[in-house]
């Protein structure tokens, strides 16, 4: 029989080996971003990156500067992409462990609540015909149009849920029934597309590229990642005690039914203002919280950080193939993801023992 | 501490659940509600936790209305243990007693949880159990991890929805001696809703017995459980004798239940019983 | 039960993520090499029921379409029902534009076939009993419509065309409407134009060495989007003395070209398209060529530098390429086309060939 004192040892053994996998992953982070910065269709490689960096960091330091052209691809070309490549993969791998937890199914997504559907649409619409609900947006149809219809998306499936008492089935449900009305919109969108140039760009939109990444997007979407990221992790003692169903959750003070509609607002919050500028990046949001809960189980304190990182490391990873397989040609990131992703996930799914949702 | 429902009605979706519940349990008493299936324990339990809400609320704690609580401050009063608990996402034991912590916390732990934590997994001798992951416990077990979430929150009222109902017979008598060392030590009221009649009789201090929403009958087991009672509830016959514990014990009889159940039996244990 | 359970999840969890990697895979696939220039030589319908031979003296024409059909049309033609955009302004070029007597939405060029009825959204979605109740004796189309539909039309006697409109084909093109409408001579002139202007330029840059030619990047659509090696628009870009930066290896049709590629190859010049859903007003060009030189991937160009950013209509790279070539050429050899006025060729052009005076903006700067 272990004593109360060998119980609280044990405890935090375990937990300090959770903060020790969150820290692997982390470096596991840094060494993928020197990679990245090191590796593209220009000639800029690790040396001449690092001379970038380090003179930009440290001015007075700068020996034998690189030349403009250098300095640009690295400074901002390379870079900002690699930052909203890492600001995405948190936000939406983040979004997937919250909204997992929430209802309760490890299967949801963005793609299940019919954000991505949504934002589809609301893409294809601006791609074919340059239409936008807020009239004309400069450069930033597109992005405007995907981030609202996203979010039009969430109100309609919250609204339908709550006719029903929001439940985390009606939410699923309502996700699906929407996400498949925005899908066949944007089928309807793409058949009458007058311009034959335009479908192949609709396609790409909808498999996701960072390629116009740009200091601009990571000054809009990072804040918004950070704070809805901040808050979800706010939330993880509420989506725990929701893991053990919503009458346990009632008698442990927490109102399920304000967590729901509180992590709903959150998710959509995220993965719309990634999406409006990356373009559909599916999968990293399904996957990333599942690696993550096999790394370090299912306490959302540690699984929603540990999420983002991974999602972060996943999309890094991918977005730095695409750049490189056929260069100077991109390929779209979403292709990558999934391409790598699934493999590695499978291979995690059978060599793990335990099963860490049922 | 008391615990006083007065006129406690109501419906799901306009079928009436419950009706005018009347009901009150004092500081360390174990109350067990029995009563046949549907007939409204575990509304009557949800009820009292606030996680059904009559439209009229007539739940009080030492006098004060608990409408009038939030959720949170209700939560350090009352504890719950629901009829079965599966967690969607796998959790050490550790980790689910922890919960019961949630409503004191907002973010970090103090040294305090874990000592609280560490301390009720003691209590119910299942700190070897600590680091499992509670999916992959027996049911007794799980029971038990349950038993000391709700006593993680520190209440001083415990509800416990049939938590014997899947157990084998050293579980079922471990939880009951488990809750009157509860109502005893630390002054838990307890209110317990059970099938076993001769469990209930022996382990409760009152009981009551419930009829499609309504009070049929409460008091000491002594009062509560006798034959005629017992038929006009379940609609079987029984004998109710002394037991060597000097508590009621109920024998049902079977001889005229509907023939086709019976008709398996040989006829001499049929007239027996 | 448990271990059945997580068995029978991890196969379903399988069974999906595998179906994910070849949805992924295939999707991806089609997106990269569906090229519209690829032509799928569909097997010729087997010998189309011949009407009955009738008694008044009938003459057919044989034409190989671009999808390498032969395509048997009895002459005279006279009621075409044309579901290719591009082809009705070659068709009323060519002294045609009577003869149709139903159009897809976008044929809209010139301005006479508004009063001709909608029968298609476009190739793709042909409304067969609206055609069919037209009596056509021909049916134009491009590869958008489908095989299915294509043989429900043959099945009934009615020949179908499918021409793309575009290079390296756009002359065949012509020469087979001008035999179906029995205007050859016609065609031929319409040919004969365009390919003086071809001829003008070639001679005129055949002298230039390779450091004398500009690298250009070209870019369709939306940002990045460029036109590799080979392709219609390399051509066009190559022919009117410009170096294409699109690497030669790609064999990804519709590529997207790295940020930092393009800022390393430094182009001295960018042309890009405009296409009718950006807007066809003076403002429309005016704000994509903003959006270029305010872009931050190509701030360090030669082009963006010295503010060489131009911006054409797609139907001048498309259905017009001689006056595309004409823009193409004197951008890129300012002083070499010196004499030669793009805007007022084309004007001529328009007059010429459907009395209209030309009227909207098709290059800018």
């Amino acid at each position: 029989m272990s004593t109360a004192a060998e119980l609280r040892r044990l405890y935090s053994k375990g937990k300090k080996r959770k903060v020790l996998a969150i820290f692997a992953l982390f470096i596991a982070l840094l060494v993928a971003i020197v990679a990245s910065v090191s590796l593209g269709a220009g000639s800029p490689r690790f040396i001449e990156a690092m001379n970038v960096i380090f003179s930009r960091v440290f001015p007075f330091f700068n020996i034998n500067p690189e030349p403009a052209i250098t300095q640009f691809i690295i400074m901002d070309l390379r870079l900002p992409r690699i930052v909203l490549a890492i600001v995405a993969g948190a936000g939406l791998a983040a979004s997937g462990a919250t909204m997992q937890g929430v209802l309760r199914n490890p299967l949801v997504s963005s793609y299940v609540l019919g954000i991505s559907a949504a934002a589809g649409f609301g893409a294809a619409l601006a791609i074919v015909f340059g239409i936008s609900v807020i009239g004309l947006f400069g450069g930033y149809v597109i992005i405007a149009n995907a981030f609202l219809f996203s979010l039009l998306a969430m109100v309609l499936v919250y609204g339908i849920a709550r006719m029903r008492g929001i439940s985390t089935e009606t939410v699923i449900l309502a996700g699906i029934a929407i996400g498949f009305l925005f899908s066949a919109l944007l089928s309807l969108i793409q058949y009458v597309a007058p311009e034959n140039e335009a479908v192949p760009a609709v396609v790409y939109w909808l498999m996701g590229s960072l390629h116009t990444s740009t200091w601009t997007s990571v000054l809009i979407v990072s804040p918004i990642v950070l704070i809805t990221v901040l808050l979800m992790v706010q939330q993880s003692w509420n989506i725990n005690v929701l893991s053990m169903g919503e009458d346990v959750a009632t008698s442990l003070g927490v109102n399920s039914k304000r967590v729901l509609g509180i992590n709903m607002v959150l998710e959509t919050l995220a993965t719309a203002s990634i999406i409006a500028f990356s373009g559909v990046i599916g999968f990293v949001d399904l996957i990333s919280p599942h690696i993550a809960r096999m790394l370090i189980g299912s306490d959302h304190r540690f699984l929603i950080p540990c999420s983002a990182l991974t999602g972060a490391f996943m999309l890094l990873c991918s977005d730095t193939v695409a750049r490189l397989v056929l260069a100077p040609t991109e390929l779209p990131v979403g292709i990558v993801t999934s391409l790598l992703g699934v493999p590695f996930f499978i291979y995690i799914l059978v060599s793990k023992r335990r099963q860490s949702w049922r | 501490m008391k615990l006083t429902i007065n006129n406690l009605s109501f419906t799901y979706a306009g079928v009436p659940a419950l009706s005018d519940v009347e009901l009150e349990v004092g500081t360390g008493e174990v109350l067990s509600i029995v009563g046949p299936n549907g007939s409204g324990k575990s509304t009557l339990l949800k009820c009292i936790n606030r996680i059904l809400k009559p439209k009229q609320n007539s739940v009080l704690i030492d006098g004060k209305d608990t409408s009038t609580f939030n959720l949170k401050e209700l939560s350090k009063l009352i504890g719950y243990v629901p009829q079965s608990s599966t967690s969607t996402f796998s959790f050490t034991v550790f980790d689910v007693v922890l919960m019961g912590r949630k409503p004191y916390i907002h973010w970090s732990l103090s040294e305090r949880d874990n000592e609280i934590v560490a301390d009720m997994l003691d209590f119910l001798g299942i700190g070897d159990l600590a680091m499992r992951h509670f999916n992959e416990l027996s049911g007794g077990e799980q029971q038990k991890v349950i038993v000391a979430r709700a006593l993680a929150q520190q209440p001083q009222v415990l509800l416990l929805d049939e938590p014997t109902s899947s157990l084998d017979i050293r579980h079922q008598l471990e939880i009951l001696c488990l809750l009157r060392r509860l109502a005893l030590t630390k002054g838990c009221s307890i209110i317990v809703s059970m099938h076993d009649l001769n469990l209930a009789s022996r382990f409760s201090d009152r009981m009551i017995i419930i009829k499609k929403g309504k009070i049929f009958a409460s008091g000491t087991p002594e009062s509560v459980l006798t034959e005629e009672t017992i038929e006009s509830v379940y609609g079987i016959r029984c004998k109710v004798t002394n037991s060597v514990l000097g508590k009621p014990q109920v024998v049902p009889l079977i001889s005229d239940l509907p023939e086709e159940t019976t008709l398996k039996m040989r006829p001499e244990i049929t007239e027996k019983l | 039960m448990e271990v059945n359970y997580l068995k029978k999840t991890t196969v379903a969890l399988t069974v999906v993520l595998i179906a994910l990697i070849v949805g992924a895979s295939v999707y991806g696939v089609y997106t990269l090499y569906s090229s519209p220039a690829s032509p799928t030589p569909s097997p010729s319908p087997s010998s189309t029921p011949s009407l009955s031979p009738t008694p008044q003296q009938t003459e057919t024409v044989t034409v190989v379409d671009e999808t390498g059909v032969s395509v048997e049309v009895t002459l005279p033609v006279t009621r075409i029902v044309n579901i290719a955009p591009g082809a009705a302004e070659i068709l009323c070029a060519i002294g045609g534009g009577e003869k149709i007597v139903g159009r897809d939405a976008y044929s809209t060029f010139p301005p006479s076939m508004s009063a001709v009825p909608i029968v298609a959204e476009s190739s793709f979605g042909p409304n067969m009993e609206q055609i069919l109740e037209l009596n056509p004796d021909l049916i134009i189309a491009d590869q958008g419509l489908s095989d299915a539909n294509r043989q429900k039309f043959e099945a009934v006697g009615v020949p179908v065309i499918v021409e793309m409109l575009m290079e390296p084909r756009l002359e065949d093109a012509i020469r087979n409407f001008g035999t179906v409408l029995g205007e050859l001579d016609k065609a031929n002139d319409y040919i004969n134009f365009t390919q003086s202007y071809e001829t003008l330029v070639k001679d005129r840059i055949a002298t230039l060495s390779q450091s004398e030619k500009p690298t250009v990047y070209f870019e369709w659509y939306q940002p990045w989007y460029t036109s590799s090696l080979g392709d219609s628009w390399d051509e066009l870009i190559v022919s009117a003395g410009g170096q294409n930066i699109a690497p030669s290896t790609l064999n990804v049709s519709n590529p997207i070209l790295s940020p930092e590629y393009v800022a390393e190859q430094s182009p001295e010049i960018i042309v890009r398209m405009l296409t009718r859903m950006d807007g066809e007003d003076n403002a429309a060009f005016e704000t994509l060529r903003n959006e270029i030189l305010s872009r931050t991937g190509l701030s360090t160009t030669t082009a963006v530098k010295e503010s060489n950013v131009f911006i054409i209509h797609n139907n001048l790279l498309v259905l017009r390429p001689a006056i595309g070539l004409l823009y193409l050429a004197k951008w890129f050899h300012p002083t070499l086309f010196a004499d030669i006025d793009p805007a007022a060729i084309h004007v001529q052009m328009i007059q010429k060939y459907f009395g209209i005076t030309l009227s909207g903006v098709f290059a800018y700067p």
